[in-house]
């Protein structure tokens, strides 16, 4: 296979995927399965970008942050301050006299340029969002970043709070709106739109990985000490590093607010970290498509296929024990199978190709057909490694109960090991 | 005496950890396309002696001049004024320490005792990487693939080919560097360390584990980059064929401290060293 083959029919694919989003989100009535399909599509894309921002630092640089919600969620605040219109921020802000920021970049721009101008006005607060997110990230990545592994998790992690708690404060409550939701702002109306930013987003971060500054990255990742010693300066790469996840995370904080049209700190704690974390090891740390399959199944899981164990009926059967909350244990024990039986992700740290695609296509039949044979081999070695296991144990009850016999008989128990003579030789090489 | 340009001076690097003199007093000097060995029993402090002229570790005393410029100077200082146990305390006064990466900016590669080659990556990028720092492109130009970061990484890729094909290593360019087997490695090892177009180069124990026949191959190895690339070589080896073989000037360390220096002849007769690694008379 070629290499315009495989482009082509990356562009078809795409472009399929495009127009069925594009389309299925005009068309298609709401409340139907396929909807939901849509809105799995939407949301997946989204969490896909914060994922693959996420893998960044944890699987190409090697650096364990765990501060993807506090940055999400400075991305959603910037997005929406900046585009909430100016009639509605009396209402949204009603506990605060309106604010402060009375104006609308989205109001502003559609003013002096129409349709464009509305565009423009959404795209340069998610910009905008990003940039924030860099700079805060930028900033705290100076003293975090001096830590390493376990203790540079916990420290992100703690930022992360922090961040909620100060959106929360009630004196920044005129830009923040304290701990009351932000409403109204502007948010796109079809959902091409997350997909088409996060897409882009996501090409943007894998142009990095695959650029001379994304081999420096996964040397750090694979051993400081050496990356060091070949000229890579280790805090600056780390620091780039972490401020362009950090963008990313703030572009999808930004696509997340759009998506779901209010935002309040709340929801963005460490459980959510967990969520994106979860995402990336399931897909595979070090796989940036990984991230992808795996932010898709995720949503679907928990927000379509799994639905049903909370409203009492799923997949036909109805009991009392499938009560709100019953889904979080289902899925819990699903990512335990997951982890067990595919512990480094579904992908790995390999990325998609069509070749490996096509080879697994080709190989599925024969995987299915040879499964039950697999399976019999796999269970016939188990009996095996347990009948040893039994023979074993067996032979040393034997063994113990002639070594006692023989203490009773008065037998020596020890033999003495015959002695080797210790030979030294010195040879004095280089003579 | 040697009338050849000195690119690489210890005067007096001591190195202590709390309370352990690891390097005591080590005066060494490099020429210019020399190949100088540093021998000394395990545990003799050349490793640390390495860690330091590359800017791992910052040397409690002393300085370290390369090509001709101080880079790294140290005196006693904080807690360490009134542990310190070596010698020339209070001729420095000066405390300038380098980071191992501007080490390397400056020209001074090394490879790594126990393999350090970067394990998820395959062997061409393993010597991409090293030229990274080279490049001046960034990231955004390289992220966006302009026309002169393209050239770049062309290039990139073209010399590091070249190295490859130097070190034999060409057929291997797309394995994963930890799936060669370990002579092959160490030559990627060298491989990369080259990457970084090094005047001075350092190398930790390169025939460990190695047989006759190939300590005999990487003999002659290290003597022919040594012409082909210009450079001064400064090796651990415990091999005594190699370092006798191949080396112009030993430095023998003994439990950090420097018991001989000289050519391979004044230090095979030399009894301190007869003694360290043989043991005196009780």
């Amino acid at each position: 296979m070629n290499k315009n083959t495989k482009v082509a029919l990356s562009t078809i694919c795409i472009i399929l995927f495009m127009a069925f989003v594009y389309f299925g989100d005009m068309w298609i009535r709401p409340g139907s399965s396929m909807k939901m399909l849509i809105t799995v599509i939407e949301k997946g894309s989204i969490y896909a970008l914060v994922a693959v921002s996420m893998n960044l630092l944890n699987g190409f640089t090697g650096l364990f942050s765990l501060g993807q919600a506090g940055f999400m969620l400075i991305g959603a605040y910037t997005y929406a301050i900046f585009t909430i219109p100016a009639a509605s921020h009396d209402s949204v802000y009603q506990y605060f006299n309106g604010g402060v920021i009375k104006w609308s970049i989205v109001e502003i721009l559609e003013g002096k340029l129409g349709i464009v101008g509305h565009y423009l006005g959404m795209f340069i607060p998610i910009l905008l969002a990003g940039l924030v997110v860099a700079l805060i990230g930028f900033l705290i990545g100076i003293p975090v970043l001096r830590l390493k592994s376990d203790y540079l998790a916990i420290a992100t992690l703690g930022f992360a709070e922090i961040i909620r708690a100060f959106f929360q404060w009630n004196t920044l409550g005129p830009v923040t709106n304290g701990s009351n939701v932000l409403r109204k702002y502007t948010t796109y109306k079809n959902a091409i739109f997350p997909v088409l930013v996060a897409g882009i987003s996501i090409a943007i971060l894998l142009l990095l990985i695959n650029s001379t500054y994304g081999r420096a990255f996964r040397a750090i990742r694979d051993d400081e000490i050496a990356a060091e010693a070949m000229g890579v300066n280790l805090f600056r790469h780390k620091e780039m590093s972490f401020v362009i996840s950090s963008f990313f995370a703030g572009i999808s904080g930004a696509l997340l607010a759009m998506f779901q049209t209010t935002i309040s700190a709340t929801p963005f704690t460490t459980v959510m970290t967990y969520e994106i974390l979860l995402i990336v090891v399931i897909g595979g740390i070090g796989s940036v498509t990984g991230s992808i399959l795996g932010a898709f199944l995720f949503t679907a899981a928990s927000e379509w296929w799994l639905r049903g164990l909370d409203s009492g009926r799923w997949l036909g059967i109805s009991s009392d024990l499938m009560r709100p909350g019953f889904r979080k244990v289902v899925f819990a024990i699903l990512i335990m199978l997951i982890v067990l039986f595919y512990s480094r992700g579904i992908m790995g740290d390999k990325e998609f190709s069509w070749e490996g695609f096509i080879a697994w296509w080709k190989r599925l039949p024969e995987t299915i057909r040879t499964w039950p044979k697999r399976r019999k081999a796999a269970r016939a070695a188990k009996k095996d490694a347990r009948d040893a296991k039994s023979a074993a144990r067996a032979r040393e009850k034997q063994g113990k109960q002639e070594s006692a016999d023989k203490k009773l008989s008065g037998e020596a128990l020890f033999t003495p090991l015959p002695m080797a003579d210790h030979v030294i030789v010195f040879d004095k090489e280089g003579k | 005496m040697d009338k050849r340009q000195v690119v690489l001076k210890l005067s007096d690097i001591t190195m202590q950890f709390g309370g352990v003199v690891a390097v005591d007093n080590l005066n060494l000097q490099v020429h210019k396309n020399e190949i100088v060995g540093l021998i000394g029993p395990n545990g003799a402090g050349k490793t640390t002696a390495f860690n330091c002229i590359t800017g791992v570790y910052e040397p409690t005393n002393g300085s370290i001049e390369i090509n001709g410029d101080v880079v790294i100077e140290n005196y006693p200082k904080g807690k360490m004024k009134d542990a310190y146990k070596g010698h020339n305390q209070g001729k420095y006064t000066r405390s300038l320490t380098m980071l191992p990466d501007k080490v390397t900016k400056l020209g001074v590669a090394r490879t790594f005792q126990n393999i350090r080659l970067f394990k998820g990556m395959t062997v061409l990028e393993n010597v991409m990487v090293a030229m990274h720092m080279n490049q001046t492109e960034s990231v955004f130009a390289a992220t966006f693939r302009t026309k002169k970061a393209r050239a770049t990484e062309e290039a990139m890729r073209e010399e590091a080919l070249e190295l490859l094909r130097e070190v034999d290593l060409l057929e291997n360019k797309d394995d994963l560097s930890t799936s060669l087997p370990y002579g092959k490695q160490r030559h990627l090892e060298i491989a990369r360390a080259l990457a970084t177009h090094p005047s001075i180069l350092l190398l930790d124990e390169p025939a460990a584990g190695m047989n006759p026949q190939e300590s005999d191959d990487l003999m002659r190895f290290i003597g022919r980059i040594r012409d082909q690339f210009d450079l001064s070589i400064l090796m651990i080896e415990h091999h005594m064929q190699v370092v006798m073989g191949i080396c112009e000037h030993i430095y023998v360390l003994n439990y950090g401290g420097q018991i001989a220096d000289g050519t391979p002849e004044e230090i095979q007769a030399n009894p301190a060293v007869i003694e360290a690694y043989l043991g005196g008379d009780e």
